[in-house]
């Protein structure tokens, strides 16, 4: 996984630490996604990081804490994951007119759809969305 | 079936997607009072066949109700079948709270995983599948090239935020 290839580069640097830029850099992704995952590593406590300036560059530099000398994840760093929660709201008042089911002209693909949904890799799901792009 | 109600472009492609242009025929000369089988084939012009195939469609979608009645002389069973114009708004924001799960597990994929994709193949793998084949594709050996997913996270949250989320 990205996350453990993330990690392990981390740890590798344990005295020094890594700088966020880095480590993108090597393993050839984008700052976003690098930023996505470092976030998840520090919420689960396995890395903490701190802000550094190089030139006129702003970037973290980020320290492998994840164990400590029993080989136990430090439990007192873990903080709860960041979970996006939907609100719940009742959907009929939201949506008089269903729009919500079109983008653009084309009604979403899932609509009385029988196929075994596999949202994940679904092409016809994918090309509806790209709708939006 | 009340023309105003298939006015509406959702509801219109909602019953075109489950029960195609012949169905919408059908639907047409629905009235709100009870109707046979029969009579509807006479107002719509289409053979019985396919006229009992979209009314057993609504039926199952709960959008059609029937009562049948028993000749006294021949025993032959007549079907009344009845439109549920009332069940259309529960049924449409059922699809509405099916779509919405649908996104919400299809952000999750997308933005918990680092995509790589071929120029030459309309194949897309994940990091661990990339990795797995060292970054080439398996059908023609070419490097596989980093997919910015961004625009799609920022799609699917923008379509979810519609609803009221994000």
């Amino acid at each position: 996984m990205l996350e453990n290839t993330i990690l392990e580069l981390i740890a590798s640097e344990e005295k020094e630490g890594i700088r966020q830029s880095d480590i993108w850099k090597q393993i050839g992704i984008d700052s976003r996604t690098c930023s996505r995952v470092v976030t998840r590593l520090e919420n689960k406590g396995l890395v903490i990081r701190e802000w550094e300036t190089i030139g006129n560059t702003r970037t973290y530099r980020i320290w492998y804490v994840g164990k400590d000398g029993n080989g136990e994840v430090k439990v007192e760093q873990i903080e709860p994951p960041e979970k996006v929660e939907l609100e719940e709201k009742s959907v009929s008042k939201l949506t008089d007119d269903y729009s919500f089911l079109l983008i653009e002209d084309t009604l979403a693909p899932c609509v009385n759809c029988n196929e075994m949904c596999e949202p994940e890799t679904c092409i016809k799901l994918a090309e509806w969305i790209n709708l939006l792009l | 079936m009340d023309r105003e109600v298939l006015e509406n472009p959702v509801v219109y492609k909602y019953f075109k997607s489950l029960i195609g242009d012949d169905g919408l025929k059908v639907l047409e000369v629905i009235p709100d009072s009870e109707i046979t089988d029969e009579r509807i084939t006479e107002l719509v012009g289409l053979d019985l066949n396919t006229v009992r195939r979209t009314l057993y469609i609504l039926y199952e979608s709960r959008l059609m109700k029937y009562r049948r009645e028993k000749s006294e002389n021949s025993g032959w069973l007549t079907y009344y079948w009845q439109i549920k114009v009332d069940e259309l708004d529960r049924v449409i924001n059922d699809e509405i709270e099916k779509l919405k799960k649908i996104l919400e597990q299809k952000l999750e994929f997308e933005d918990s995983n680092v995509f790589y994709s071929c120029k030459y193949h309309s194949v897309r793998f994940v990091f661990d599948d990339a990795a797995q084949f060292g970054f080439k594709c398996p059908y023609c050996e070419e490097s596989l090239d980093y997919e910015d997913n961004s625009l799609v996270i920022d799609a699917i949250k923008r379509k979810l935020s519609e609803l009221g989320s994000f």
